[in-house]
């Protein structure tokens, strides 16, 4: 979808209010009450697009692309337009019809309106979030029974429906439907992120291990020297013969091996692992990448199809037309 | 470096949220990518209502789908929350967006901020946490400071930037609250029967941010202090400190490794790619340091910064000598305390914390004297004795016609305006019944007075704000009263009299010594000859609060001492430190002249200390 003019997008969401547009500034005055509310201030609200004019402007509401204002405005919308009926305003055509190979041969006498035809529209919201990142895309599916139709309803005329024209409609397994054709599309984009974001968090948990590593390591060798040391005063204690040296070489090993079982007692492999572990789930949890899709909106569309009687090898034969599937039926 | 082996490689990995997923969220891992999906719950419903034939019109879609559109951010390349809190900043200060931005978009908000004092790292800091509760990052933040400054995060946090933080004092109330804040001298606390943190609930939250302030008192791995935070399960980290290390660069690697660990490799790594032989503050390779710093650290000085005037702080001591009938009354209110300071048994009253809650009263004014002593008289939980002198103290004061000092007060005035006409001056005192005692005396002198105390609405504040710079000439408040306004417009603050915090004295002064203040300060300060207060006041403002620190290094240094918390009457340590040389002074000013002078010489020492270290981090950073 290509970007809004923030000012064209302010201009249509007000459009219903008093708005004065007077050197880059909207005022914007008697706004529905329940706006109001919701924002939590009072009309008027003057409304600057750019950031020099906003710091000139006292009490100015700054209207940019991500901005409070507009994040305010989308925030009063999300539950509102969830739901909407549309009645496409189509007629079949007679030319392209009679072109219908089902209608080779055939002469059409009379074509009339017979009942209606539904769709539904779906349109999802979809967010991607990420370390201090945020992603989100719209994306509208048209299902007609149980098939999706590449269509946009938007090129059609189109008309309010009107609820008493169309009956009860039940439009869980459609909505079932376009949720795994969603699935497919949104493991698409996650497939995108997640491959930068793995590469990032593996360079970090691989500083965390390697850290934890060396660290262990250096305890393993502290460790090692100590034993090794042990090891070397006693043979020199073996090998001394005078009282002195022997006093000193007691002690020494006597410090040595106090200092052994303290390194040993303190089972640090078990601690650093620990930690380690702590600070690997940190780093997995700041990298989390959070989806969500939302159902918007949806749109039920009906349009009428129609009864086509032709003279077919001096036959009358009733036929039903779907215009908007371009179709015999 | 040590290769990886294999095993290293394929270590599995321990995920231990999984207890915190919420129903229905999907939860799985791409090698090590935590992945979430969380299904909308109101889907259901809009197909419900579509079955109930509820429809709206269809230009509400197409406005709902514009309006994702224009709202949509993607990545952070201005802070989109800025023009929500710069009606609340008294000025713009590039450095501070600046840092902000490169704190959320370079350094994934784990990040230690180390601009020098007076840079305003609050601010920076609260401009990060702004930004990521408006793009919907944050939802659960805590924040740690000094005790002495819980306060004022949560009113600069308030005011400036509309968030609402709660105070942790107990471990129940770590739950409810999503913006927390607490003093980390209180959470840290460590219970060795239990072998638990009291605060224990709080490592078991999972905080989208964790702010740490003044944060270089995390130097030492072996203490509960950086255990405590170490143990904290954190998405962003800001330490917050303008000397990242006091003594050696063991303090600095300690203080990293909260925020990365091994960035700085293993402390043997560290000891020998950083460290100069056995010295221990000497980096070997600083350029190395340097560069490595420079991937979790933003560091700003204040000369390369642009917008902010330092102005001087000029400290004034008006002395003031007691009248005979006033020294007297002084002196027999002491007594009775020392002496004869009884409950209605007849068993002595705690002198400490009478000496702290009455003396202040005493030396401020008559008025406030007498408003205690008859609040005493009409208190039936006091002894006959005590009451009976304090009548005989209240008869002698009510003589009084005029206190001396509201004469020295009206003289010190007048020299004000004859050196610079009309200037605005801020009026402190502590107590209600003198501020009301001050307006009274001063008004019949003509001057044009607003009263400022506790108690007012936000609209009768702004409205005697707008007052005072537009038309009175001097603003009479207690501290409560004017709490984190800013009065940048006016550069002569009176104290009459002085609370014995030097904390609470920094907040006066502060009113005045912000960005904005165009002129060099003047700090006039009333203190009653042959009492303790002229004592305390040479040592509060001339040793202290007047001696060229920038505004904010104070409270570091108090904290750096650990004097800025509560002692054990409920008071800070330092006024505590002050009480104790007045009770072991047994009244004798000589005496307590000379303890005055001993805390003098430590808080010396604690400047000092402060300063060396101050050298040491620009050595190394700048």
């Amino acid at each position: 979808m290509a970007d809004y003019n923030p000012k064209d997008f302010i201009l249509e969401f007000f459009k219903d209010c008093k708005i004065d547009d007077k050197e880059g500034i909207l005022t914007i005055r008697e706004v529905p009450r329940d706006f109001e509310e919701f924002i939590g201030k009072k009309s008027p609200y003057k409304l600057v697009f750019d950031f020099n004019l906003h710091a000139k402007v006292k009490d100015s509401e700054l209207v940019i692309q991500g901005s409070y204002f507009l994040l305010a405005i989308r925030d009063y919308l999300r539950n509102r337009g969830q739901t909407s009926l549309l009645k496409l305003d189509i007629k079949p055509d007679l030319s392209e019809l009679s072109k219908n190979p089902k209608l080779k041969k055939c002469k059409i006498l009379e074509i009339k309106p017979a009942g209606y035809n539904f769709l539904s529209e779906f349109s999802f919201l979809s967010v991607y979030q990420y370390l201090n990142e945020k992603k989100q895309a719209i994306t509208r599916f048209l299902v007609k029974d149980k098939e999706f139709l590449d269509l946009d309803i938007s090129e059609f005329k189109t008309h309010e429906g009107n609820k008493e024209e169309i009956p009860l409609m039940d439009l869980k397994e459609p909505y079932n439907l376009t949720k795994k054709k969603l699935d497919m599309q949104v493991n698409k984009e996650i497939k995108m992120i997640k491959s930068s974001l793995n590469a990032k968090l593996s360079k970090e948990l691989n500083r965390i291990k390697d850290h934890y590593f060396k660290q262990i390591k250096e305890k393993d060798e502290e460790v090692e020297r100590c034993k090794e040391k042990i090891k070397l005063l006693e043979s020199k204690l073996k090998h001394t013969y005078y009282d002195r040296d022997i006093n000193i070489f007691k002690r020494m090993i006597q410090e040595s091996k106090v200092r052994l079982e303290m390194l040993q007692k303190r089972s640090y492999r078990e601690r650093l692992h620990a930690e380690e572990i702590f600070h690997i789930n940190d780093e997995v949890e700041k990298y989390v990448l959070s989806i969500k899709n939302i159902l918007i909106n949806i749109t039920l569309c009906y349009y009428p199809v129609y009864s086509i009687i032709v003279l077919s090898k001096g036959k009358k034969i009733s036929k039903k037309y779907d215009p908007v599937l371009k179709k015999i039926l | 470096m040590i290769p990886f082996g294999e095993k290293m490689k394929n270590k599995k990995i321990t995920i231990s949220h999984e207890s915190k997923v919420i129903a229905n969220e999907k939860i799985y891992f791409d090698k090590n990518l935590k992945i979430v999906e969380t299904p909308a719950k109101e889907d259901l419903e809009i197909i419900e209502k579509v079955k109930n034939k509820e429809f709206e019109p269809r230009r509400v879609l197409n406005l709902k789908l514009k309006a994702e559109e224009a709202a949509k951010q993607s990545e952070i390349r201005e802070l989109i929350s800025y023009p929500m809190i710069k009606k609340n900043l008294a000025y713009n200060l590039p450095h501070q967006q600046s840092g902000a931005l490169r704190i959320l978009r370079d350094l994934d908000g784990r990040a230690l901020l180390a601009d020098e004092v007076g840079l305003g790292k609050t601010i920076t800091a609260g401009m990060v946490l702004k930004e990521c509760i408006v793009r919907g990052f944050v939802r659960r933040a805590l924040i740690l400071t000094p005790p002495s400054l819980v306060n004022q995060w949560k009113e600069e946090l308030s005011t400036k930037f509309e968030l609402n933080f709660e105070e942790i004092n107990k471990e129940s109330e770590w739950e409810n609250n999503q913006l927390a804040i607490a003093s980390i001298d209180k959470v840290k606390n460590f219970n060795t029967k239990t072998n638990e943190f009291k605060h224990s609930r709080a490592h078991e939250i999972y905080w989208d941010i964790i702010i740490i302030d003044e944060a270089h008192k995390l130097k030492d791995k072996n203490t509960f202090r950086w255990k405590f935070v170490d143990k904290l399960q954190k998405k962003r980290l800001l330490l917050l400190t303008a000397t990242p290390f006091q003594n050696d660069l063991i303090e600095l690697y300690n203080l990293l490794s909260l925020l990365r660990r091994g960035h700085l490799g293993t402390i043997s790594e560290f000891r020998g790619n950083f460290l100069v032989n056995g010295n221990e503050r000497r980096p070997l390779n600083p350029r190395e340091l340097k560069r490595k710093l420079s991937e979790v650290m933003i560091r700003r000085r204040r000369d390369e910064t642009k917008g902010i005037n330092y102005m001087k702080r000029i400290p004034r001591i008006q002395s003031v000598d007691l009248s005979w009938d006033e020294k007297r009354a002084y002196e027999e209110v002491v007594d009775m305390l020392l002496v004869h300071y009884f409950d209605f048994n007849g068993n002595p009253i705690n002198t400490t914390l009478a000496i702290h809650s009455v003396l202040p009263k005493i030396t401020s004014s008559s008025k406030s004297s007498i408003e205690f002593l008859e609040n005493l008289i009409a208190n039936p939980k006091y002894h006959k004795t005590t009451r009976d002198i304090a009548k005989r103290i209240v008869e002698q004061l009510k003589r009084i016609t005029q206190d001396t000092k509201i004469g020295k007060l009206i003289e010190l005035v007048n020299e004000i305006n004859k050196k610079d006409r009309g200037a605005k001056i801020l009026l402190y005192t502590k107590h209600p019944a003198t501020l009301r005692y001050i307006s009274d005396i001063l008004r019949k002198q003509k001057f044009k007075i607003t009263e400022f105390r506790g108690g007012l609405t936000r609209d009768e504040k702004s409205k005697r704000i707008k007052e005072f710079m537009e038309k009175s000439q001097i603003l009479v408040s207690t501290e409560t009263g004017a709490e984190g306004l800013n009065f940048q417009f006016c550069n002569n603050l009176i104290n009459y009299d002085l609370p014995w915090n030097p904390m609470a004295v920094e907040q006066r002064i502060g009113r005045l010594d912000r960005i904005g203040q165009k002129k060099n300060i003047f700090i006039y300060n009333l203190a009653t000859k042959g009492t303790m207060e002229e004592h305390v006041v040479d040592l509060i403002i001339n040793k202290m609060c007047c001696i060229g620190l920038v505004m904010g290094e104070l409270p570091i240094i108090l904290f750096n001492m650990g004097l800025d918390s509560k002692g054990k009457s409920g008071s800070s340590k330092f006024e505590e430190k002050i009480m104790n040389a007045f009770l072991d002074s047994k009244n004798n000013l000589s005496r307590f002249a000379n303890e005055i002078g001993r805390v003098g010489n430590e808080i010396n020492k604690g400047i000092q200390n402060y300063e060396q270290t101050k050298k040491y981090t620009s050595e190394l950073l700048d």
